[in-house]
Protein backbone atom coordinates (compact mmCIF):
# COMPACT_ATOMS: atom_id res chain seq x y z
CA UNK A 1 0.00 0.00 0.00
CA UNK A 2 1.13 3.15 -1.33
CA UNK A 3 1.06 6.16 1.73
CA UNK A 4 2.08 9.54 2.52
CA UNK A 5 2.17 10.35 6.29
CA UNK A 6 3.14 13.88 7.17
CA UNK A 7 3.00 14.75 10.96
CA UNK A 8 4.01 18.35 12.29
CA UNK A 9 6.02 19.35 9.28
CA UNK A 10 7.81 22.62 9.57
CA UNK A 11 9.92 23.55 6.54
CA UNK A 12 12.40 26.49 7.28
CA UNK A 13 14.89 28.30 5.02
CA UNK A 14 17.83 29.81 6.25
CA UNK A 15 18.73 32.90 4.13
CA UNK A 16 22.32 32.81 3.06
CA UNK A 17 23.81 35.84 2.22
CA UNK A 18 20.82 38.02 2.32
CA UNK A 19 20.41 41.21 3.77
CA UNK A 20 16.91 40.77 6.49
CA UNK A 21 16.21 43.73 6.93
CA UNK A 22 15.33 45.01 2.95
CA UNK A 23 13.97 41.84 2.63
CA UNK A 24 11.68 42.10 5.74
CA UNK A 25 10.39 45.60 3.90
CA UNK A 26 9.82 44.04 0.63
CA UNK A 27 7.54 41.11 2.29
CA UNK A 28 3.60 41.59 2.50
CA UNK A 29 1.39 39.41 3.87
CA UNK A 30 -0.26 37.49 0.83
CA UNK A 31 3.08 36.56 -0.59
CA UNK A 32 5.64 34.15 0.82
CA UNK A 33 6.12 32.23 4.12
CA UNK A 34 6.85 33.71 7.68
CA UNK A 35 10.35 35.36 8.16
CA UNK A 36 11.87 35.02 11.48
CA UNK A 37 15.37 34.30 13.07
CA UNK A 38 16.97 31.51 15.09
CA UNK A 39 19.39 33.44 17.25
CA UNK A 40 20.74 36.58 16.94
CA UNK A 41 21.94 38.94 14.42
CA UNK A 42 24.62 36.42 13.34
CA UNK A 43 22.57 33.82 11.91
CA UNK A 44 21.10 33.82 8.46
CA UNK A 45 17.47 35.16 8.49
CA UNK A 46 14.58 32.31 8.32
CA UNK A 47 11.50 31.96 6.06
CA UNK A 48 9.11 29.53 7.20
CA UNK A 49 7.69 27.57 4.21
CA UNK A 50 5.63 25.54 5.87
CA UNK A 51 4.25 25.55 9.58
CA UNK A 52 3.21 22.52 11.59
CA UNK A 53 1.15 20.88 8.32
CA UNK A 54 -0.02 17.28 8.61
CA UNK A 55 -1.72 15.11 6.47
CA UNK A 56 -2.59 11.46 5.79
CA UNK A 57 -2.79 10.09 2.16
CA UNK A 58 -3.68 6.84 0.94
CA UNK A 59 -3.62 4.79 -2.25
CA UNK A 60 -6.83 6.49 -3.85
CA UNK A 61 -6.58 9.82 -2.18
CA UNK A 62 -5.70 12.98 -5.11
CA UNK A 63 -4.82 16.07 -3.38
CA UNK A 64 -5.30 19.49 -4.86
CA UNK A 65 -3.42 22.23 -3.28
CA UNK A 66 -3.92 25.44 -3.54
CA UNK A 67 -2.60 28.99 -2.39
CA UNK A 68 -1.10 31.89 -3.50
CA UNK A 69 2.89 32.23 -4.63
CA UNK A 70 5.11 31.51 -1.84
CA UNK A 71 2.73 29.98 0.11
CA UNK A 72 4.65 26.07 0.42
CA UNK A 73 2.98 23.93 -2.34
CA UNK A 74 6.27 23.85 -4.08
CA UNK A 75 8.03 23.66 -0.37
CA UNK A 76 5.62 20.41 -0.18
CA UNK A 77 5.98 18.76 -3.36
CA UNK A 78 9.62 18.77 -2.96
CA UNK A 79 9.53 17.89 0.71
CA UNK A 80 7.59 14.85 -0.35
CA UNK A 81 9.79 13.93 -3.19
CA UNK A 82 13.00 14.08 -0.73
CA UNK A 83 14.84 17.24 -1.40
CA UNK A 84 14.37 18.82 1.80
CA UNK A 85 14.65 17.23 5.26
CA UNK A 86 11.79 19.00 7.93
CA UNK A 87 13.26 21.00 10.98
CA UNK A 88 10.24 19.66 12.32
CA UNK A 89 7.94 17.01 12.64
CA UNK A 90 8.09 13.27 10.49
CA UNK A 91 7.66 12.76 6.52
CA UNK A 92 7.07 9.36 5.80
CA UNK A 93 6.31 8.19 2.33
CA UNK A 94 6.24 4.47 1.05
CA UNK A 95 6.02 4.09 -2.70
CA UNK A 96 8.07 5.16 -5.59
CA UNK A 97 7.59 8.54 -6.13
CA UNK A 98 7.96 10.39 -9.75
CA UNK A 99 8.06 14.26 -9.57
CA UNK A 100 6.96 16.02 -12.77
CA UNK A 101 7.66 19.22 -10.90
CA UNK A 102 10.65 19.97 -13.28
CA UNK A 103 10.58 18.22 -16.83
CA UNK A 104 14.12 19.95 -17.34
CA UNK A 105 16.29 18.42 -14.28
CA UNK A 106 19.30 17.24 -15.35
CA UNK A 107 19.71 17.71 -19.11
CA UNK A 108 22.77 18.39 -20.92
CA UNK A 109 22.31 21.05 -23.95
CA UNK A 110 25.53 19.57 -25.37
CA UNK A 111 24.73 16.02 -25.11
CA UNK A 112 22.13 13.97 -27.55
CA UNK A 113 18.78 13.40 -27.85
CA UNK A 114 19.56 10.18 -26.45
CA UNK A 115 22.07 11.07 -24.69
CA UNK A 116 19.76 13.14 -22.38
CA UNK A 117 17.11 10.37 -22.36
CA UNK A 118 19.62 8.25 -20.49
CA UNK A 119 20.42 10.90 -18.20
CA UNK A 120 16.96 11.99 -17.26
CA UNK A 121 15.87 8.96 -17.04
CA UNK A 122 18.66 7.44 -14.36
CA UNK A 123 17.61 10.93 -12.55
CA UNK A 124 14.06 10.02 -12.68
CA UNK A 125 15.33 6.70 -10.39
CA UNK A 126 15.15 4.39 -13.37
CA UNK A 127 17.43 1.56 -13.01
CA UNK A 128 19.92 0.36 -16.08
CA UNK A 129 18.08 -2.15 -17.44
CA UNK A 130 14.78 -0.21 -17.42
CA UNK A 131 16.54 2.66 -19.05
CA UNK A 132 17.38 0.54 -22.09
CA UNK A 133 14.26 -1.43 -22.15
CA UNK A 134 12.42 1.80 -22.75
CA UNK A 135 14.56 4.24 -24.53
CA UNK A 136 13.07 2.80 -27.60
CA UNK A 137 9.60 3.51 -26.58
CA UNK A 138 10.64 6.83 -25.23
CA UNK A 139 12.34 7.63 -28.17
CA UNK A 140 9.43 7.08 -30.51
CA UNK A 141 6.80 8.69 -28.40
CA UNK A 142 9.35 12.16 -28.63
CA UNK A 143 8.51 12.02 -32.57
CA UNK A 144 11.85 13.36 -33.21
CA UNK A 145 13.79 10.89 -35.74
CA UNK A 146 17.13 11.55 -36.55
CA UNK A 147 17.19 14.56 -34.63
CA UNK A 148 17.07 12.34 -31.28
CA UNK A 149 20.64 11.61 -32.77
CA UNK A 150 21.56 15.81 -31.91
CA UNK A 151 22.88 18.10 -29.72
CA UNK A 152 20.13 19.02 -27.61
CA UNK A 153 20.66 22.76 -27.87
CA UNK A 154 20.22 22.61 -31.56
CA UNK A 155 16.44 21.85 -30.79
CA UNK A 156 13.43 24.14 -30.48
CA UNK A 157 11.66 24.70 -27.07
CA UNK A 158 9.22 22.65 -28.14
CA UNK A 159 11.28 19.79 -29.29
CA UNK A 160 13.00 20.13 -25.95
CA UNK A 161 10.03 19.95 -24.50
CA UNK A 162 8.33 16.56 -26.21
CA UNK A 163 11.51 14.77 -25.18
CA UNK A 164 11.61 16.01 -21.30
CA UNK A 165 7.63 15.44 -21.20
CA UNK A 166 8.16 11.40 -22.88
CA UNK A 167 10.85 10.73 -20.64
CA UNK A 168 9.72 12.10 -17.53
CA UNK A 169 6.59 10.49 -18.16
CA UNK A 170 7.63 7.15 -18.80
CA UNK A 171 8.35 6.06 -15.29
CA UNK A 172 5.74 4.16 -13.13
CA UNK A 173 5.03 6.07 -9.73
CA UNK A 174 3.15 4.84 -6.98
CA UNK A 175 2.92 8.19 -5.93
CA UNK A 176 2.63 11.62 -8.61
CA UNK A 177 3.71 15.06 -7.94
CA UNK A 178 3.04 17.50 -10.22
CA UNK A 179 3.04 21.13 -10.21
CA UNK A 180 0.99 23.08 -12.08
CA UNK A 181 -0.56 20.76 -15.46
CA UNK A 182 1.75 20.03 -17.79
CA UNK A 183 0.70 21.00 -21.75
CA UNK A 184 3.54 20.59 -24.57
CA UNK A 185 3.50 20.63 -27.91
CA UNK A 186 1.63 21.27 -31.28
CA UNK A 187 -1.98 20.09 -31.73
CA UNK A 188 -1.25 16.46 -32.37
CA UNK A 189 1.29 15.96 -30.03
CA UNK A 190 -0.72 17.65 -27.52
CA UNK A 191 -3.23 15.35 -27.32
CA UNK A 192 -0.75 12.25 -27.25
CA UNK A 193 0.82 13.80 -24.03
CA UNK A 194 -2.59 14.47 -22.45
CA UNK A 195 -3.70 11.09 -23.20
CA UNK A 196 -0.03 9.58 -21.37
CA UNK A 197 -0.54 12.00 -19.00
CA UNK A 198 -4.25 10.97 -17.74
CA UNK A 199 -2.93 7.57 -17.95
CA UNK A 200 -0.07 8.26 -15.61
CA UNK A 201 -2.06 9.68 -12.96
CA UNK A 202 -4.64 7.62 -13.17
CA UNK A 203 -2.25 4.18 -12.54
CA UNK A 204 -0.33 6.39 -9.56
CA UNK A 205 -2.09 5.18 -6.30
CA UNK A 206 -1.65 8.78 -5.01
CA UNK A 207 -1.51 12.14 -6.93
CA UNK A 208 -0.47 15.51 -5.00
CA UNK A 209 -1.44 18.00 -7.90
CA UNK A 210 -0.63 21.53 -6.72
CA UNK A 211 -2.21 24.53 -9.40
CA UNK A 212 -4.12 28.02 -10.09
CA UNK A 213 -6.25 26.27 -12.66
CA UNK A 214 -9.49 25.18 -10.17
CA UNK A 215 -11.25 23.43 -13.13
CA UNK A 216 -8.71 21.46 -13.03
CA UNK A 217 -8.07 21.14 -9.38
CA UNK A 218 -11.75 20.12 -9.09
CA UNK A 219 -11.39 17.14 -12.19
CA UNK A 220 -8.18 15.42 -11.08
CA UNK A 221 -8.60 15.35 -7.22
CA UNK A 222 -11.50 14.57 -4.74
CA UNK A 223 -9.57 15.76 -1.96
CA UNK A 224 -8.31 19.27 -1.12
CA UNK A 225 -5.68 21.65 1.18
CA UNK A 226 -5.64 25.36 0.72
CA UNK A 227 -2.28 26.63 2.07
CA UNK A 228 -1.23 29.91 2.81
CA UNK A 229 1.81 31.67 4.01
CA UNK A 230 3.03 28.30 5.22
CA UNK A 231 -0.13 27.56 6.76
CA UNK A 232 -2.62 24.46 6.16
CA UNK A 233 -6.45 24.73 5.95
CA UNK A 234 -7.00 21.04 6.47
CA UNK A 235 -8.27 18.11 4.27
CA UNK A 236 -11.45 20.45 2.46
CA UNK A 237 -13.96 18.37 -0.16
CA UNK A 238 -15.13 19.92 -3.45
CA UNK A 239 -17.72 22.10 -1.79
CA UNK A 240 -15.46 23.50 0.86
CA UNK A 241 -12.75 24.11 -1.97
CA UNK A 242 -15.28 26.51 -3.65
CA UNK A 243 -15.87 28.20 -0.47
CA UNK A 244 -12.54 28.88 0.55
CA UNK A 245 -11.97 29.94 -3.14
CA UNK A 246 -14.52 32.59 -2.34
CA UNK A 247 -13.31 33.74 0.49
CA UNK A 248 -10.10 34.11 -0.80
CA UNK B 1 3.63 -5.95 4.90
CA UNK B 2 5.00 -4.10 1.61
CA UNK B 3 8.18 -3.96 -0.28
CA UNK B 4 7.25 -0.38 -1.53
CA UNK B 5 10.60 1.93 -1.26
CA UNK B 6 10.34 3.88 2.28
CA UNK B 7 11.14 7.36 2.79
CA UNK B 8 10.91 7.85 6.00
CA UNK B 9 12.56 11.26 7.92
CA UNK B 10 12.13 13.06 10.92
CA UNK B 11 13.16 16.34 12.34
CA UNK B 12 16.96 16.36 13.46
CA UNK B 13 17.27 14.15 16.35
CA UNK B 14 21.05 13.39 17.85
CA UNK B 15 24.15 13.37 16.31
CA UNK B 16 23.78 9.85 16.31
CA UNK B 17 20.76 9.52 14.12
CA UNK B 18 22.12 12.12 11.72
CA UNK B 19 25.84 9.95 11.50
CA UNK B 20 23.12 7.10 10.98
CA UNK B 21 21.70 9.06 8.22
CA UNK B 22 24.71 10.15 6.67
CA UNK B 23 25.47 6.15 6.49
CA UNK B 24 22.34 6.23 4.51
CA UNK B 25 22.87 8.65 2.14
CA UNK B 26 26.19 6.92 1.46
CA UNK B 27 25.24 3.66 0.44
CA UNK B 28 22.26 5.05 -1.24
CA UNK B 29 25.04 7.05 -3.52
CA UNK B 30 27.19 4.16 -4.72
CA UNK B 31 23.97 1.96 -5.19
CA UNK B 32 23.19 4.58 -7.53
CA UNK B 33 26.61 4.29 -9.67
CA UNK B 34 24.99 4.30 -12.75
CA UNK B 35 24.00 7.68 -12.48
CA UNK B 36 27.26 9.16 -10.91
CA UNK B 37 29.60 6.94 -13.91
CA UNK B 38 27.07 8.85 -16.50
CA UNK B 39 27.67 11.85 -15.54
CA UNK B 40 31.17 11.42 -15.17
CA UNK B 41 31.48 10.33 -18.72
CA UNK B 42 29.20 12.63 -20.04
CA UNK B 43 31.37 15.67 -18.29
CA UNK B 44 34.77 13.71 -20.16
CA UNK B 45 32.64 13.39 -23.35
CA UNK B 46 31.45 17.33 -23.09
CA UNK B 47 35.58 17.99 -23.70
CA UNK B 48 35.79 16.00 -26.92
CA UNK B 49 32.60 17.61 -28.45
CA UNK B 50 33.51 20.35 -30.83
CA UNK B 51 36.91 19.39 -30.23
CA UNK B 52 39.25 17.02 -32.40
CA UNK B 53 41.66 15.71 -29.41
CA UNK B 54 39.36 16.45 -26.32
CA UNK B 55 40.48 16.22 -22.93
CA UNK B 56 43.84 15.33 -24.95
CA UNK B 57 44.39 18.90 -24.88
CA UNK B 58 44.95 18.67 -21.33
CA UNK B 59 47.80 16.02 -21.74
CA UNK B 60 49.45 18.37 -24.55
CA UNK B 61 49.64 21.25 -22.30
CA UNK B 62 51.33 18.69 -20.08
CA UNK B 63 53.84 17.80 -22.17
CA UNK B 64 54.42 21.30 -23.54
CA UNK B 65 54.76 22.19 -19.68
CA UNK B 66 57.26 19.26 -18.75
CA UNK B 67 59.23 19.62 -21.83
CA UNK B 68 59.94 23.36 -21.23
CA UNK B 69 60.85 22.93 -17.60
CA UNK B 70 62.65 19.92 -18.60
CA UNK B 71 65.08 21.82 -20.90
CA UNK B 72 65.27 24.54 -18.40
CA UNK B 73 65.23 23.24 -14.63
CA UNK B 74 67.13 20.31 -14.76
CA UNK B 75 70.30 22.38 -15.68
CA UNK B 76 69.53 25.05 -13.65
CA UNK B 77 69.33 22.37 -10.59
CA UNK B 78 72.84 20.60 -11.52
CA UNK B 79 70.61 17.32 -11.94
CA UNK B 80 71.36 15.56 -15.18
CA UNK B 81 68.36 15.43 -17.65
CA UNK B 82 67.65 11.47 -17.28
CA UNK B 83 67.50 12.13 -13.74
CA UNK B 84 65.05 15.18 -13.62
CA UNK B 85 62.73 14.44 -16.14
CA UNK B 86 60.67 11.76 -14.90
CA UNK B 87 61.20 12.12 -11.56
CA UNK B 88 59.17 16.10 -12.38
CA UNK B 89 56.77 14.18 -15.43
CA UNK B 90 55.49 11.76 -13.25
CA UNK B 91 55.05 14.68 -10.21
CA UNK B 92 53.17 16.94 -12.66
CA UNK B 93 50.57 14.31 -13.92
CA UNK B 94 49.93 13.17 -10.37
CA UNK B 95 49.55 16.77 -8.48
CA UNK B 96 47.38 17.26 -11.53
CA UNK B 97 44.56 14.95 -10.82
CA UNK B 98 45.08 15.68 -7.16
CA UNK B 99 44.79 19.60 -7.52
CA UNK B 100 41.90 19.34 -10.20
CA UNK B 101 40.34 17.05 -8.09
CA UNK B 102 39.96 19.34 -5.10
CA UNK B 103 39.20 22.15 -7.65
CA UNK B 104 36.64 20.66 -8.72
CA UNK B 105 35.28 19.74 -5.59
CA UNK B 106 34.59 23.01 -5.15
CA UNK B 107 31.80 22.91 -7.56
CA UNK B 108 30.42 19.59 -6.79
CA UNK B 109 27.05 20.66 -5.36
CA UNK B 110 26.60 24.22 -7.15
CA UNK B 111 26.79 21.76 -10.31
CA UNK B 112 23.78 19.50 -8.84
CA UNK B 113 22.34 22.01 -7.50
CA UNK B 114 19.11 21.85 -10.34
CA UNK B 115 19.25 18.37 -8.74
CA UNK B 116 19.20 18.35 -5.45
CA UNK B 117 16.81 20.78 -4.95
CA UNK B 118 14.00 18.72 -6.82
CA UNK B 119 15.17 15.09 -5.68
CA UNK B 120 16.51 12.73 -2.82
CA UNK B 121 19.18 11.93 -5.20
CA UNK B 122 22.35 11.74 -2.20
CA UNK B 123 24.82 14.29 -2.17
CA UNK B 124 27.51 12.09 -2.17
CA UNK B 125 26.55 11.00 -5.42
CA UNK B 126 27.70 14.33 -7.03
CA UNK B 127 31.15 14.39 -5.36
CA UNK B 128 32.00 11.00 -6.80
CA UNK B 129 31.13 12.68 -10.36
CA UNK B 130 33.96 15.02 -9.92
CA UNK B 131 36.49 12.04 -8.38
CA UNK B 132 35.67 9.74 -11.40
CA UNK B 133 35.47 12.46 -13.84
CA UNK B 134 39.33 13.10 -12.90
CA UNK B 135 39.85 9.66 -13.04
CA UNK B 136 39.35 9.27 -16.25
CA UNK B 137 41.03 12.83 -16.91
CA UNK B 138 44.45 11.03 -15.51
CA UNK B 139 43.77 7.84 -17.64
CA UNK B 140 44.05 10.48 -20.58
CA UNK B 141 47.35 11.84 -19.08
CA UNK B 142 49.11 8.70 -18.36
CA UNK B 143 50.23 9.22 -21.93
CA UNK B 144 52.82 11.90 -20.83
CA UNK B 145 54.31 9.24 -18.29
CA UNK B 146 54.64 6.20 -20.62
CA UNK B 147 56.06 8.48 -23.05
CA UNK B 148 58.65 10.10 -20.43
CA UNK B 149 59.59 6.33 -19.71
CA UNK B 150 59.97 4.99 -23.14
CA UNK B 151 62.01 7.64 -23.90
CA UNK B 152 64.35 7.39 -20.66
CA UNK B 153 64.04 3.17 -21.13
CA UNK B 154 62.99 3.05 -17.45
CA UNK B 155 59.30 1.21 -18.78
CA UNK B 156 60.70 -2.19 -17.74
CA UNK B 157 62.11 -0.85 -14.36
CA UNK B 158 58.08 0.69 -13.16
CA UNK B 159 56.58 -1.27 -10.58
CA UNK B 160 53.13 -1.01 -11.55
CA UNK B 161 51.48 -2.83 -9.15
CA UNK B 162 52.94 -1.01 -6.43
CA UNK B 163 52.38 2.12 -8.11
CA UNK B 164 48.38 1.07 -8.93
CA UNK B 165 48.18 0.14 -4.97
CA UNK B 166 49.85 3.81 -4.18
CA UNK B 167 47.56 5.69 -6.89
CA UNK B 168 44.42 3.89 -4.93
CA UNK B 169 45.95 5.48 -1.55
CA UNK B 170 45.76 8.46 -3.68
CA UNK B 171 42.59 8.82 -4.73
CA UNK B 172 41.34 7.84 -1.43
CA UNK B 173 42.97 10.80 0.29
CA UNK B 174 42.10 13.12 -2.59
CA UNK B 175 38.02 12.10 -2.72
CA UNK B 176 37.95 13.59 0.98
CA UNK B 177 39.72 16.61 0.45
CA UNK B 178 37.27 16.97 -2.69
CA UNK B 179 34.17 15.92 -0.77
CA UNK B 180 35.28 18.91 2.37
CA UNK B 181 35.91 21.55 -0.45
CA UNK B 182 32.16 20.80 -1.81
CA UNK B 183 30.71 21.41 1.24
CA UNK B 184 32.58 24.66 2.33
CA UNK B 185 32.38 26.15 -0.85
CA UNK B 186 28.92 25.55 -1.24
CA UNK B 187 28.17 27.61 2.18
CA UNK B 188 31.20 30.18 1.47
CA UNK B 189 31.45 31.01 -2.23
CA UNK B 190 34.84 32.57 -1.62
CA UNK B 191 36.22 29.21 -0.24
CA UNK B 192 37.18 28.32 -4.46
CA UNK B 193 39.09 31.15 -4.66
CA UNK B 194 41.20 30.43 -1.12
CA UNK B 195 41.53 26.70 -2.44
CA UNK B 196 43.14 27.76 -5.46
CA UNK B 197 45.33 30.09 -4.04
CA UNK B 198 46.42 27.40 -1.08
CA UNK B 199 46.80 25.02 -4.10
CA UNK B 200 49.34 27.06 -5.63
CA UNK B 201 51.33 27.62 -2.70
CA UNK B 202 51.38 23.50 -2.17
CA UNK B 203 52.98 23.12 -5.48
CA UNK B 204 55.62 25.38 -5.20
CA UNK B 205 56.15 23.79 -1.31
CA UNK B 206 55.60 19.99 -2.58
CA UNK B 207 58.47 18.09 -4.38
CA UNK B 208 57.18 18.16 -7.60
CA UNK B 209 59.18 20.50 -9.68
CA UNK B 210 62.29 19.93 -7.13
CA UNK B 211 64.11 17.24 -6.16
CA UNK B 212 64.83 17.11 -2.33
CA UNK B 213 68.45 16.36 -2.24
CA UNK B 214 69.54 18.03 1.28
CA UNK B 215 66.45 20.03 3.19
CA UNK B 216 67.75 20.53 6.58
CA UNK B 217 66.04 21.94 9.97
CA UNK B 218 62.81 23.77 9.45
CA UNK B 219 62.28 22.96 5.44
CA UNK B 220 62.32 19.25 5.99
CA UNK B 221 59.04 19.94 7.20
CA UNK B 222 57.56 20.54 3.92
CA UNK B 223 58.21 16.61 2.86
CA UNK B 224 57.19 15.01 5.91
CA UNK B 225 54.55 17.72 7.16
CA UNK B 226 53.48 17.78 3.70
CA UNK B 227 50.24 15.59 2.88
CA UNK B 228 51.28 16.27 -0.75
CA UNK B 229 54.77 14.66 -0.45
CA UNK B 230 53.48 11.73 0.74
CA UNK B 231 50.86 11.48 -2.07
CA UNK B 232 53.45 11.75 -4.33
CA UNK B 233 55.93 9.27 -3.41
CA UNK B 234 53.66 6.47 -3.30
CA UNK B 235 52.76 6.56 -7.03
CA UNK B 236 56.31 8.38 -8.07
CA UNK B 237 58.57 5.97 -5.93
CA UNK B 238 57.70 2.87 -7.86
CA UNK B 239 57.26 3.60 -11.17
CA UNK B 240 60.91 5.29 -10.83
CA UNK B 241 62.10 2.01 -9.48
CA UNK B 242 63.32 3.74 -6.56
CA UNK B 243 63.35 1.82 -3.08
CA UNK B 244 59.21 2.16 -0.90
CA UNK B 245 59.45 3.84 1.91
CA UNK B 246 57.02 2.31 4.15
CA UNK B 247 56.45 5.32 6.02
CA UNK B 248 54.33 7.33 3.43
CA UNK B 249 51.84 4.63 3.19
CA UNK B 250 51.46 4.40 7.18
CA UNK B 251 50.93 8.76 6.47
CA UNK B 252 48.02 7.76 3.73
CA UNK B 253 46.62 5.22 5.71
CA UNK B 254 46.23 7.54 8.60
CA UNK B 255 45.40 10.26 6.82
CA UNK B 256 42.90 8.75 4.71
CA UNK B 257 40.95 7.12 8.02
CA UNK B 258 41.60 10.63 10.12
CA UNK B 259 40.08 12.90 7.33
CA UNK B 260 37.23 11.11 6.48
CA UNK B 261 35.83 10.56 9.90
CA UNK B 262 36.25 14.42 9.93
CA UNK B 263 34.34 15.09 6.64
CA UNK B 264 31.85 12.58 7.76
CA UNK B 265 31.09 14.11 11.04
CA UNK B 266 30.97 17.54 8.78
CA UNK B 267 28.48 16.12 6.78
CA UNK B 268 26.70 14.35 9.57
CA UNK B 269 26.29 17.95 11.23
CA UNK B 270 25.43 19.99 7.54
CA UNK B 271 23.56 17.56 5.79
CA UNK B 272 20.57 18.68 5.90
CA UNK B 273 21.39 22.42 5.70
CA UNK B 274 23.60 21.95 2.16
CA UNK B 275 20.07 22.65 -0.14
CA UNK B 276 19.89 25.56 1.47
CA UNK B 277 23.22 26.72 0.86
CA UNK B 278 22.65 26.62 -3.02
Amino acid sequence: MAKIDIRGLTIRFPVYGADNRSLKRQITRSVGGTLGRRGGASTPPLVTALQDFSVELQSGDRLGLVGHNGAGKTTLLRTIAGAYAPDEGVVDVQGRVASLLELMVGMDPFATGLENIRLRALIMGLTGKQVKDRTEEIAEFTGLGPFLGMPLKTYSAGMVARLAFAVTTSVDADILLMDEWIGVGDADFRDAAQQRLMRLVEDSKIFVFASHDFVMLKKMCNKFIGLKAGRSTGLMTEDQLDEYIASH
Amino acid sequence: MTDLPRHYVSARRSFGSEVAATVHDFARSFEQWRLWSTLAVNDIAARYRGSILGPFWITISTIAFVVGIGIVYGDLMHVSTEKYVPWMATGVVVWNMISITINEGAEAFLQGSQIIRQTSIPLPLFVWRVVLRNILNFGHQVVVILGVAIWFHFVTKMNVPLALVGLVLVMVNMAWMSFVAAILSARYRDVQQVIVTVLQLVFFVSPVLWIPNDLRGVRSLLLTGNPVFHMLAVVRDPLLARPANWTNYLVLIVMAAAGWAATLSLYAVVRRRIVHYL
